[in-house]
């Protein structure tokens, strides 16, 4: 096998992923914390929160590297809510892998069980109900890192059993080292400008910000105009181009891209929501306060509709008219 | 002058024996109940809308002086609400020193999602019941099975035409009205069965709400309701087309939905058709009303207020009439021709299963590893020239994910062109 067909080494994500808590990229004041809770005698369940490509599921797999050593993989499960929404999953594989018991013989008999629960802000507040449960009756055996964007999606009762740590966006400089330190043992040149111009699209987001590189440096050197075609790439760039179809009144070419996105890209409706809004700030538009005051309406109907597909139609063709006036 | 009260409620039977149709079903239940002991099965009740299943309950509580205590769609049943509702009742603590019976009305209707531990938590407690539990439902449905398995089940059938016909003729001569012997036929006929229903569309008709045509008490096909109503040439005409159409007002979200209740889902049929339509000027009115109507659903999808579907119809009907004049808008089934739609839907299966393998190795959820991931390392296989089947093969031992990563690399090379 060639090494490149290894996802792990193909992918600088993967490859330059951390494996020691202290190899994460700032948040040095959680990463002590976490460290001092990891080596101490009664390890607590725990919730981070923060935005995307911070470093939460990493800290995470770190941890259960720390506490689980090499055959860390055995004992850990790792579960995406936004995969397996609601109480079929948390009973079904939280509950069974929670409850197997491990032999008297095993070596690692004495060490917790890890699961690690990433997007759990995408659980509805049942599933998160028997989730809490659940923490509760395996709590002999097992620990609950428990992973989302936004603490408010969290219902209190499992904010209050576990050790929340809020993890802040990175800064710019920051990333740039990073990047700076990828570019270096990758041996590809990266302007300065370019890595300023990465972080500004990704919103400080490391994970988007290395794959930019990479598909920068793979169309010959990390400079300003293959920085910008690598941001085209993902299904993000998307959102400025519906928006900008449904702005001019082209709401049929507009609605087909939507499609698309929410099909083939999967982002959801509400992801569309805010990622529109902040494509918007940079293409500054002449009347962004009704701009402002239509998002938020169509926010509002979105999260309290039963068609998804017909708020955010509904919303597009209002777009076009927002130019008109 | 006072709101006419409904046919349907009026002459719903207080006893046993005035019920109509369904004879042995009705002994079958007295039975049960004259040789109940602690401990007996609890009664299912299977059988279509408006054959009496919730009459006969409510007459034998009535006749042999039960304590009903019911609970039906509109109560929210999760494990809670239902166990502070039924464990004063089960363990036996009457409430007015009479004797209590328990009525579980439209179990079929609770649902695993909103109503969490419900069903888990009534099968438990039906193990051993501590008082006559009965419980209805339309149909044996996959989430009451479990339930069934522990009940008696008695099934209704429709009420023949005949018993329907007696009892419509009766109820006509005590109200004092007459109708046609083809408007009757017609209406036994179109009601399949269900008396309630029946009821309220003999008194729709004899109130002189529908005109004479047999054809306009039975319920339209959703095509030809929508088709009518965008070319009606009177409003009223058109609101009592769309309020006819064969279609409900489901919420996806909390309700499964196979091609058919999709194809009757009213607001998604007008969405459909008026998208497909050239509106022009009026479609972001229109689309606005939709939105508007839709909320309702939600909420009603949500809350279980059942009672605001009312507005729905109304809503759609008076709120689309103007903006949709003169504009050949014509029924449409689907928002998008298939030939811009079918490629999106190929593709977005192929990009699923992608994501199914390579979100969990690479820690993202498949949505995720869709838009941000998967777009990336496709472009690393294109410039590292990695042979997609031997990448399969080495990170998910599945060739499968290889040819879904040939297609992927094939558009990505098309698109770079």
């Amino acid at each position: 096998m060639s090494k490149k067909s290894d996802l792990a080494s193909l992918m600088w994500t993967e490859k330059y992923r951390p494996k020691r808590l202290e190899d994460i990229v700032n948040q040095s004041d959680i990463i002590k914390g976490i460290t001092n809770l990891v080596r101490s005698p009664d390890i607590p369940h725990m919730l981070f929160s923060g935005p995307a490509g911070v470093g939460k599921t990493t800290a995470a797999l770190c941890i259960a590297m720390e506490i689980l050593g090499d055959e860390w993989r055995k004992n850990t499960l790792e579960l995406n809510a936004s995969d397996e929404r609601g109480i079929k999953m948390v009973r079904e594989r939280v509950k069974e892998f929670a409850a197997s018991v491990k032999l008297a013989t095993d070596k690692d008999f004495d060490k917790p069980k890890i699961i690690i629960l990433d997007e759990a802000d995408e659980m509805t507040s049942e599933a998160q109900t028997a989730l809490r449960r659940i923490i509760e009756d395996s709590a002999r055996t097992t620990r609950f890192i428990i992973i989302c964007n936004y603490l408010s999606q969290i219902i209190e009762p499992i904010q209050s059993r576990c050790v929340v740590f809020r993890f802040t966006r990175l800064p710019k400089a920051d990333v740039i080292e990073h990047l700076k330190m990828i570019a270096a043992k990758e041996k590809v040149k990266a302007d300065e400008k370019a890595l300023e111009q990465i972080y500004d699209s990704t919103g400080g987001d490391l994970r988007h910000s290395i794959n930019v590189m990479q598909a920068a440096a793979g169309m010959g050197a990390v400079n300003a105009a293959n920085v910008n075609a690598a941001i085209g790439l993902s299904g993000r760039s998307k959102v400025g181009d519906i928006l900008k179809l449904a702005l001019a009144g082209k709401f049929n070419e507009a609605r087909i891209k939507l499609l698309e996105l929410t099909q083939v890209y999967g982002m959801s409706e509400t992801d569309f929501l805010k990622y529109a809004n902040q494509e918007a700030y940079d293409m500054k538009l002449e009347n962004p306060g009704e701009f402002a005051a239509l998002m938020a309406e169509y926010d509002y109907r979105l999260a309290s509709g039963a068609h998804p597909e017909i708020q955010l139609a509904a919303l597009l063709a209002q777009l076009g008219r927002l130019k008109k006036n | 002058m006072p709101p006419a009260l409904m046919w349907s409620e009026v002459y719903r039977p207080k006893r046993v024996e005035q019920m109509v149709g369904n004879e042995d079903v009705r002994l079958a239940v007295l039975k049960w109940l004259q040789k109940w002991v602690s401990g007996t099965k609890p009664l299912l009740l299977l059988g279509p809308p408006g054959v009496g299943k919730t009459t006969l309950v409510h007459a034998i509580a009535t006749q042999f002086g039960f304590d009903l205590v019911e609970m039906n769609a509109s109560d929210t049943r999760n494990r809670d609400s239902l166990q502070a509702r039924l464990a004063p009742v089960m363990n036996n603590v009457s409430l007015f020193g009479t004797k209590s019976l328990l009525f579980l009305d439209e179990v079929d209707g609770i649902s695993g999602r909103e109503d969490t531990g419900g069903l888990d938590l009534l099968i438990d407690m039906m193990k051993e019941p501590t008082v006559p539990v009965i419980m209805a439902a339309n149909v044996k449905s996959a989430k009451i099975k479990e339930l069934a398995k522990a009940c008696k089940t008695v099934e209704f059938a429709p009420v023949p035409p005949r018993l329907l016909l007696m009892f419509l003729e009766h109820v006509l001569a005590s109200e004092g009205e007459k109708l046609g012997p083809g408007d009757k036929v017609a209406l036994v006929n179109n009601c399949r069965g269900d008396i309630r229903n029946l009821l309220n569309s003999a008194q729709s008709r004899a109130a002189g709400y529908a005109t004479v045509s047999n054809a306009d008490v039975a319920e339209i096909e959703i095509q030809d309701a929508i088709n009518g109503y965008f070319s009606a040439t009177s409003k009223e005409k058109a609101v009592q087309l769309l309020a006819r159409a064969d279609a409900s007002f489901p919420d996806p979200r909390y309700q499964g939905m196979d091609p058919e209740s999709r194809r009757k889902d009213m607001i998604a049929a007008l969405f459909s058709t008026i998208v497909s339509s050239q509106a022009g000027d009026t479609l972001a009115d229109m689309l606005d009303v939709l939105s508007k109507a839709d909320v309702v659903v939600g909420r009603v999808g949500r809350r279980r207020q059942w009672s605001l579907l009312r507005y729905v119809s109304p809503m759609l009907a008076h709120g689309l009439y103007d903006k949709s004049r003169g504009k050949e808008i014509r029924y449409s089934q689907y928002s998008m021709p298939w030939p811009v739609m079918g490629p999106v839907f190929a593709r977005s299966q192929t990009v699923r299963k992608l994501a199914s393998f390579i979100g969990p190795a690479t820690h993202v959820s498949k949505r995720t590893c869709s838009w941000l991931v998967l777009p990336y390392l496709v472009r690393e296989m294109i410039n590292e020239k990695v042979d997609p089947a031997e990448f399969a093969l080495a990170n998910f031992d599945d060739e499968s994910v290889g040819e879904s990563l040939v297609k992927e690399i094939e558009r990505a090379k098309g698109a770079k062109k």
